[in-house]
């Protein structure tokens, strides 16, 4: 009846796990009695749960995000304290098994479930409102992504409770992760996962794709493009194209370990090296899927902080497609040491030092952007800032990890884990900070404390150092990742400096959410009237915050890549049309919800081989789909008199805010106050669509 | 290629060590901890200069952004209204020429490099030497090593002995999951994996004890799956040998199969003689059932 899965399950021998699942159990009990004391359930099921806006959706993403980033940290922070209290003669107080989980854990949620969402959420938010469309092509779909990321997560945060998760790192590396060496049920769980939010991830791309090609403003060439719908359109491509080896490699990987197949076991004719190709010809794409729209974020931001057009906006277009490129050319330097002719390593070695030279041009771009620029110190300059010094590191140690003869020596060791924390982390992370302070207000109609952002900052950078620099050290000193314990007196000191480091980025979290818990304190104080809280160029900056359901009342004409920016020089922001239309929008439904609730219990049913289950779920997911197909009422009409009252109370409040005598105030934008007005060249006029 | 790495990288050490007897710095400032930098062997020299090497060239990409990036960011800050304000400027064709250009010319540099030092460390070469070559099978298990002497007809669990200055030629497969053999101050890592045999040669021009171990994560006794490499005269090798041959515990296929068994943190043990053909056959108990399948000896057929 119910498979594998016994009373057995849900006993664990370690406190430190019974403790996490109360805190889990109480958090969740506390949410659910909280929304039901003040009744919002309807509310939520209403607005946020059967909503297809992306908007919203993207809003949700995040909190999804930000939900793994508290549980990856908390489990990166007691990787930390275990190895710094596991010197020799002690135990630190962990056992293997427990510590695999962690560190296993800990990859997995800060790539799958922190950082995926936490990108993909602001595509949500900011996409479509900077090709100036109402919607993604595929609202449901969206929806659908955005609910089965949260099965997938949800499956994560069972295995506490359930079972255990997977020690094979967040890799799963076969023959290890296979049935004979992990019997568990943590690598079940860790497929599964992996499995439900990588098709999310598929829809996302297909989705994205599909938008950003087809649903641009018209006049919005592709050279118009803001640089983070270039990224992204890039990064999407990326998903489309790698997601489906990673598809197929767990999915072979679960049908060895449920079905007895020798896919991946090195007996019987299976080939250990195919997962790993496998697994890394999605996985090297991957590191720029999360990069690359970090990047984007950067290019945003850099031109609207430093009130000046992005260099090199040509460049930065075509670095991004090179690296896009590339990426599917670089996997082999992940197994440099299995006994590779030299041709291949070498070739591949230079194969990922060649991505070095577009990313180069791009941290170039961004520097010579800031060069005669009015630099406003906003957060997210910060950001860029502590970026572009940290990142560059980062980039170093990996070209010195491209070259075979050195990855010899530093494979495996705690130098790679230092490199990759230190492109991730300023590249990934503070790219996706920077991009969640500058849209924020756009969400929600007011701005986030700077204060506590700062805090933030500073916790963050001085953390990664202080916690990252002695991991380089002890790869230097030879020390391998993922040991529990350790007996060379050396390494210990670096440890603990580590673990400090931990704590000082704890404390950059901390302040974090400090900074949100303030903001929505003080929200009436940060209350952003204009829609532009920071003069922006793009199209997302020249509607309300937070924007209307329909987006734009018009379709805007785009004649300029910073389109908006074009229109405040040249009097035309904020332009009402004689009349206004109905809009066409697409309704809220629970389908989503559905389909999502159903994929959680059809892994979970996996997990345990529950196959009944399984079964059934599988038809309910093809079942809702089908009978979703018959439905044709999917859309409703905002009629023109709405847009009309929510358009006009747009422009009360422009007015109250004084943004139109701004915006006259920038008709001579580059001419006066520049003693050397000759090199600053008119804006650039495309020809109007 | 290798004597021009091999100046770049004394020229910075020297500079480092500059003023003051080598053997000091290294006690004050327990620079032998440092095992990546301090070597015992020509392969793990010749690793450190290639990182010396990209670290240099590196430098002239680190020192200007880092530079650069400061003073923009400081020099054209909103407060400072005397500077040239030009928010327009978005495009110059000789600025870009050389910001491609740089870190092209930068690439090739370190592309020609690791093109040629690829081929130099590859670890399946031969190390020229006057001395034999001293021939080592290596079986990952968990949570320990066995390293067989087919030409001496003895084994070790987790002591790895070598003449120095001999070149050590090691064959590697798995009785178990992926595992990665390294020992730091000699030189380079390679996976055993089961089914498959990999190679890799090293070699020893100090005599003393080094720390070797698994560095691919295998399962709940990993982090104590660490052995002891020697590296010692001819004679004490030979010695050594024979108190191998004099502990009188022979490894055929009995004392493997126990041996195979899980154990954490086992203390070194010596066997006096060896079952022959045991390292194919920890290969073969991986292939097809009818064990025809020859074990592929490394990727491609060279």
């Amino acid at each position: 009846m119910f498979g594998k899965l016994t009373l057995e399950a849900f006993s664990h021998d370690s406190l430190i796990i019974v403790f996490a699942n109360v805190v889990m159990i109480g958090a969740g009990l506390l949410v659910v009695g909280l929304v039901t004391y003040y009744r919002q359930w309807g509310y939520l099921y209403r607005e946020w749960f059967t909503t297809v806006d992306h908007k919203k959706i993207g809003v949700m993403y995040i909190i999804i995000a930000l939900i793994f980033l508290l549980r990856g940290f908390i489990d990166a922070s007691m990787v930390r304290a275990q190895q710094a209290t596991a010197g020799p003669g002690m135990d630190g107080y962990l056992h293997a098994g427990h510590f695999a989980e962690l560190f296993t854990g800990h990859g997995t949620m800060m790539i799958f479930f922190m950082a995926m969402p936490f990108l993909v959420g602001l595509m949500n938010i900011a996409i479509p409102l900077q090709i100036g469309a109402r919607d993604v092509s595929y609202p449901l779909l969206n929806a659908i992504s955005l609910w089965l990321t949260a099965a997938a997560g949800a499956l994560v945060m069972i295995s506490l409770l359930i079972g255990q998760f997977s020690e094979a790192g967040w890799s799963g590396y076969t023959p290890f992760s296979g049935l004979e060496a992990s019997p568990s049920s943590g690598v079940d769980y860790w497929i599964w996962a992996l499995q439900i939010s990588g098709i999310s991830t598929t829809l996302t791309g297909i989705n994205f794709l599909v938008t950003i090609l087809k649903k641009r403003a018209p006049g919005m060439g592709f050279m118009r493009m803001p640089m983070f719908t270039w990224t992204a359109l890039c990064t999407n491509i990326l998903m489309v194209l790698a997601f489906p080896a990673l598809t197929a490699a767990l999915a072979l990987l679960a049908l060895d370990r449920s079905v007895g197949t020798h896919f991946f076991t090195g007996t019987m004719g299976g080939d250990q090296m195919m997962y790993i190709n496998m697994f890394w010809v999605w996985g090297h794409p991957e590191v720029y899927i999360l990069v690359l729209p970090a990047f984007g974020v950067f290019s945003e931001v850099t031109a609207t902080y430093c009130n000046k057009r992005l260099f090199g906006y040509t460049s930065m277009v075509w670095a991004t497609m090179a690296i896009a490129f590339l990426s599917f050319t670089v996997w082999v330097h992940h197994f440099f040491t299995m006994g590779q002719d030299p041709l291949r390593n070498a070739a591949f070695g230079i194969a990922t030092m060649i991505i070095a030279i577009p990313t180069g041009v791009k941290i170039y771009d961004w520097m010579w952007t800031m060069f005669r620029g009015r630099i406003e110190f906003k957060l997210p300059m910060l950001w860029l800032i502590g970026f572009l010094i940290t990142f560059t590191m980062g980039g170093m140690s990996g070209v010195l990890l491209a070259i075979p003869g050195a990855d010899f020596k530093m494979h495996n060791s705690l130098f790679l884990v230092a490199h990759f924390h230190n492109v991730l982390i300023p590249g990934t992370m503070f790219g996706l900070l920077a991009g969640f302070y500058y849209w924020f207000p756009k969400s929600f109609g007011f701005t986030l404390d700077e204060k506590w952002g700062r805090r933030s900052f500073w916790g963050w950078l001085i953390g990664f150092y202080v916690a990252f620099v002695p991991l380089y050290m002890l790869g230097i000193m030879g020390m391998p990742r993922r040991m529990v314990t350790y007996d060379n007196p050396a390494w210990q000191i670096w440890l603990i400096i580590a673990a400090i480091g931990a704590i000082i980025v704890a404390y950059g979290i901390f302040s974090m959410f400090m900074q949100i818990y303030v903001s929505v304190r003080d929200r009436e104080k940060n209350r952003d009237l204009s829609g532009d809280p920071w003069g922006g160029r793009t199209l997302e900056w020249s509607i309300a915050s937070p924007p209307p359901e329909y987006n734009f009342a018009v379709i805007p004409e785009v004649r300029d890549r910073d389109a908006f920016m074009e229109m405040k020089v040249n009097d035309t922001a904020y332009l009402r049309p004689e009349r206004y239309e109905d809009i066409h929008m697409p309704r809220s439904t629970p389908i989503a919800i559905v389909i999502a609730g159903l994929a959680f219990f059809f892994g979970f049913a996996f997990v345990w081989h529950i196959w009944w289950l399984a079964g059934l779920c599988l038809a309910g997911i093809v079942g809702s789909v089908i009978a979703r197909s018959f439905n044709t009422d999917t859309e409703f009409v905002i009629p023109a008199e709405e847009v009309e009252r929510t358009e006009d109370a747009f422009h009360r409040q422009l007015e109250a805010d004084g943004a139109f005598e701004r915006v006259k105030g920038l008709k001579h934008y580059g001419d006066e106050r520049s003693p050397h007005a000759h090199l600053a060249e008119p804006v650039e006029r495309g020809t109007p669509a | 290629m290798r004597r021009w790495l091999l100046l770049c990288s004394s020229l910075s050490m020297v500079l480092l060590l500059s003023g003051c007897g080598v053997d000091d710095w290294i006690q004050v400032f327990r620079l032998d901890t440092l095992v990546t930098f301090f070597t015992a062997g020509p392969v793990a020299a010749y690793e450190r200069n290639v990182m010396l090497f990209t670290f240099t060239v590196m430098l002239f990409v680190l020192v200007p952004v880092v530079g650069f990036t400061l003073w923009f960011a400081w020099h054209y800050r909103s407060g400072n209204r005397h500077n040239t304000y030009t928010p327009n400027w978005h495009h110059s064709g000789l600025l870009e020429g050389f910001l491609w250009g740089g870190p092209v010319v930068i690439i090739v540099v370190l592309a020609v490099m690791t093109w040629v030092t690829t081929f130099d460390l590859d670890p399946y070469k031969p190390l020229e030497s006057e001395h034999p070559t001293v021939r080592v099978q290596a079986i990952a298990m968990d949570w320990k090593w066995l390293f067989i002497y087919p030409d001496y007809n003895v084994a070790a669990v987790n002591e790895l002995a070598m003449p120095v200055d001999a070149p050590l030629q090691i064959d590697l497969t798995s009785a178990t999951v992926m595992n990665a053999f390294m020992i730091p101050r000699l030189g380079s890592q390679i996976m055993a994996m089961s089914g498959m045999r990999t190679r890799l040669h090293l070699m020893a021009d100090k005599k003393g004890t080094f720390f070797g171990k698994n560095y691919q994560y295998s399962g709940d006794g990993f982090a104590g799956m660490n052995f002891e490499a020697h590296s010692m005269s001819q004679q004490d090798f030979d010695q050594w040998v024979a108190k191998a041959r004099a502990a009188s515990r022979p490894l055929d296929l009995a004392a493997y199969r126990q041996l195979v068994e899980p154990s954490k943190k086992v203390e070194p043990i010596l066997y006096s003689s060896i079952r022959d053909g045991l390292f194919d056959y920890v290969i073969q108990r991986f292939q097809t059932g009818d064990g025809k399948v020859p074990p592929p000896d490394r990727l491609t057929d060279r």
